[in-house]
């Protein structure tokens, strides 16, 4: 348990970080930019090193990891679950959707200046970069998990 | 691993100098509107107020292109007005949310959506109003982020589109205003007057 908390802590700190200086470099476009890719290779690493500092089966780890970037990801994952349930009809939008949606925007800070240059239109209403916003925590997850896997052998081969 | 905590640590010693440069650069006012919506938290008022699910009467008939359009809601963290719109004719209003971005909507949704709404008119010629509107329909599909600075070309909220056109024609609506630019300040400026509905 203390592992995965240490690596749900590493990484939200990784996010608040590069957030905040995406947020502060907001003038200078480009600058801000930068802090998204640095900040996904950082994801990335964290993922590898996981995988060397767990030292269990492909299986375990895999479960590890999507269980750590679940909990990291749950200031974004709410508003994905929250839009995905106000598509479907289970829910309506409403004052909270907004809440949640603002929620999961400012945690994914650092993506905004990169989805500021998409486009466009999705399903008529919703812009292209607010479904950037909504598929950010999910591939965040799926990064880290691939991530961890990266360098593990699958069971068979040599 | 250790690269990971030695580029986190100079991320962070990064962010911490970044802070530190924008307060010590604060202008009062943004301090002025941070004590105040500070002081509307304790009181129970926070972000866009509480819409009392009665729909108002304002008028929007008498709209030209390049009017600002007004919407507020009780307990609001900023004033009086909550939300700001540039009416681009036909009906419609340059708008920005969250989920649809920077995009045109109906002028009545200020009838439906806000306890109570208004206009204001802009004291300048019709040309400047119309290159206005036409910098407004250029921003379509633009994200919306409430924290945006002013000189950011990327990221925009209501009242920002509303300042920003017109700034961009040399007319400067709230020019010694905090970091964010608030409807109040906007309806205050003496650029603009307001528009009084028929009837009232």
């Amino acid at each position: 348990m203390r592992l995965i908390m240490r690596y749900v802590g590493l990484l939200a700190a990784m996010e608040v970080v590069f957030s905040g200086i995406a947020f502060l470099l907001s003038d200078w476009p480009w600058l801000a930019a930068l802090a998204a890719p640095v900040f996904v290779v950082l994801v990335w690493l964290t993922g590898v090193a996981l995988a060397a500092d767990r030292g269990c089966s492909r299986r375990a780890t895999a479960l590890t990891a999507a269980f750590i970037a679940t909990i990291w990801q749950l200031p974004g994952l709410q508003g994905s679950i929250r839009f995905l349930s106000d598509t479907a009809g289970w829910t309506e939008y409403d004052g909270v959707t907004d809440l949640q949606d603002f929620l999961m925007q400012t945690w994914h800070t650092v993506f905004l200046p990169v989805l500021a240059h998409i486009g466009g239109r999705a399903g008529g209403y919703y812009a292209a970069y607010y479904v950037g916003l909504v598929l950010a925590s999910p591939l965040l997850i799926l990064l880290f998990v691939c991530a961890a896997l990266w360098k593990m052998r699958r069971p068979g081969r040599a | 691993m250790k690269v990971i905590k030695r580029s986190l640590a100079f991320g962070a010693l990064a962010l911490v100098l970044l802070i530190g440069v924008n307060v010590l650069t604060m202008r009062p006012s943004t301090k002025e509107l941070w004590r105040f919506m500070w002081a509307e938290l304790g009181q129970g008022n926070f972000g866009v107020g509480r819409w009392d699910g009665e729909f108002n009467e304002f008028d929007f008939s008498q709209l030209e292109p390049g009017d600002i359009v007004l919407g507020g809601n009780t307990g609001s963290s900023w004033g009086y007005w909550t939300h700001a719109a540039l009416y681009i004719g036909n009906g419609q209003v340059m708008e920005t949310f969250l989920q649809p971005g920077t995009k045109p909507e109906p002028v009545t949704r200020y009838n439906e959506y806000y306890s109570h709404a208004g206009a204001l008119r802009v004291k300048l010629p019709p040309e400047v109003k119309q290159r206005a509107v036409e910098r407004a329909l250029a921003l379509e599909g633009r994200p919306w982020y409430l924290l945006a600075s002013r000189s950011s070309e990327e990221l925009w909220y209501c009242s920002k589109i509303v300042w920003w056109v017109y700034a961009q024609e040399g007319y400067d609506m709230d020019p010694d205003g905090p970091y964010w630019i608030v409807p109040d300040r906007i309806a205050r400026s003496p650029l603009v007057e307001q528009i009084q509905p028929h009837g009232r």
